[in-house]
């Protein structure tokens, strides 16, 4: 009888083959390969329903023991939003006036609005967490949702998405580290600076980092940071992403950043609306 | 062949249930790493080979819900299962506190490899305290959890003939 232990130089070999494919993945994906995009799409759609089926099941669960483990935060975050319900009634009719002023300007400049667009509402089927920040959705090409289209909860800007299958879709939250977009913040009566809104790794507020209009910028906290859009911007001007969490004045020619607190709780999110909207083409 | 079934399986379901209800018990950015876990088991259970293979298609099925480049996961997943395999055909005798021990250590690796990998490969936000912090919490909870899914993985994973890293030849 001949006992011995396993070919090591064969594991060796499977290991080496394994990580060139593994390293040859990677850089193609990097690259942009078309036939990956596929088999991820491909391979995605055959997982998604069971990953439907599953999200149906387990929502339900984690959001009540979310809810179990929450309840006197649940209670005081009950009691601010009652308030800012009554401000927001009062403000809302203080800006009828604005908005309607609004409206007749963005038409008569001819610039698309949010409403312009035709939206699919989207239940969100799972999390991803650690080093991103996305979601999957349910729903995908087969409803007319196509990358980089913009991702809503109550007109306000939660992602973008970034990976499309027939059936679902990958949602790049604004607080991923590889988000970015332009945006300019807006006070009660005015315009603000114009700069970059973009995620970061270990926060899960963004940074607004100006662009023009440094010197002598006060940023206030509670102030709202807007998409900029633009000519090729993915994004529709006058999205909501966030707030100034706290006061910040750019001296000089210095500018500081200023940190935004998503408005939506990106941690809780159930249902989604896809903006379909489409870049316009500059002349 | 029912085996390859029964990881297929496996693989399945550790990447559904890490992507969705595991996601809501994330602390400090993470959140428990159960295919990580699966990969430990069978490369205990079966070896560095089988742990490399096994590693790298769960691996790559997880990369297909990411938003990192495709094949990362499938990496350090596959490097993982071949250490702890080669790991394994050093220990005599398994103890009871082996599983959190394995499953922490394993965690921890498979995280190092994937943010340093992930950092040479252009995503160099990874390489941070912060990333750091994410695989050493991640690291801890599956260190709670080994002892209940590594025994269970390696249950399903094991051969009908339960020839292991030793082969006889008459």
């Amino acid at each position: 009888v001949v006992v011995y232990q396993p070919d090591h130089r064969r594991r060796r070999v499977v290991l080496v083959m394994l990580v060139l494919t593994a390293l040859a993945l990677i850089s193609f994906d990097e690259r942009g390969s078309s036939a990956i995009d596929q088999a991820r799409s491909t391979a995605a759609d055959v997982i998604q329903p069971v990953r439907d089926l599953s999200s149906s099941v387990f929502n339900p669960v984690t959001d009540w023991l979310d809810g179990l483990g929450r309840a006197s935060e649940l209670q005081s975050e009950n009691d601010r939003l009652r308030r800012e319900l009554a401000q927001a009634k009062t403000d809302a009719a203080a800006g009828a006036a604005a908005r309607a002023q609004l409206k007749e300007l963005l038409a008569l400049f001819d610039l698309p609005q949010v409403e312009d667009y035709d939206g699919v509402v989207a239940d969100v089927t799972g999390q991803s967490t650690g080093f991103d920040r996305t979601f999957s959705i349910d729903k995908g090409t087969d409803d007319g949702i196509a990358k980089d289209m913009p991702v809503v909860v109550g007109g306000a800007l939660v992602g973008k998405v970034y990976r499309v299958t027939s059936t679902g879709a990958v949602v790049q939250r604004i607080d991923d580290r590889q988000f970015g977009v332009g945006a300019q913040l807006l006070d009660k009566d005015q315009l603000g600076p114009v700069g970059t809104a973009s995620g970061q790794l270990d926060s899960r507020n963004l940074v607004f980092a100006i662009i023009e209009g440094a010197a002598g910028v006060a940023m206030k906290k509670g102030e709202i940071a807007i998409t900029n859009g633009g000519e090729k911007s993915t994004y529709p001007r006058g999205l909501p992403i966030g707030t100034v969490a706290r006061n910040v004045t750019a001296g000089g020619s210095v500018a500081r950043n200023a940190e935004l607190q998503p408005i939506v709780d990106l941690d809780s999110l159930d249902v989604v609306k896809v903006l379909r909207y489409q870049a316009p083409v500059a002349p | 062949m029912m085996r390859r079934v029964r990881l297929g399986l496996v693989i399945l379901v550790a990447v559904v249930l890490e992507t969705t209800l595991l996601t809501h018990f994330d602390v400090l950015d993470a959140a428990p790493g159960l295919c990580l876990l699966c990969v430990v088991a069978v490369a205990y259970e079966d070896g560095a080979e089988s742990g490399a293979l096994f590693g790298f298609a769960i691996g790559l099925v997880l990369d297909l819900f990411l938003i990192t480049p495709i094949g990362l996961s499938a990496l350090s997943f596959a490097l993982t299962g071949y250490a702890v395999g080669a790991f394994q055909a050093g220990i005599v005798r398994a103890t009871p506190w082996m599983y959190p021990v394995l499953g922490g250590l394993g965690g921890l690796f498979g995280g190092l490899v994937f943010i340093v990998v992930g950092g040479i490969v252009g995503q160099d936000e990874l390489l941070s305290m912060h990333g750091v912090q994410v695989v050493v919490v991640g690291a801890l909870w599956d260190a709670l959890l080994a002892p209940a899914v590594i025994p269970l993985v390696r249950r399903i994973a094991r051969r009908p003939d339960h020839a292991g890293a030793w082969r006889i030849r008459r």
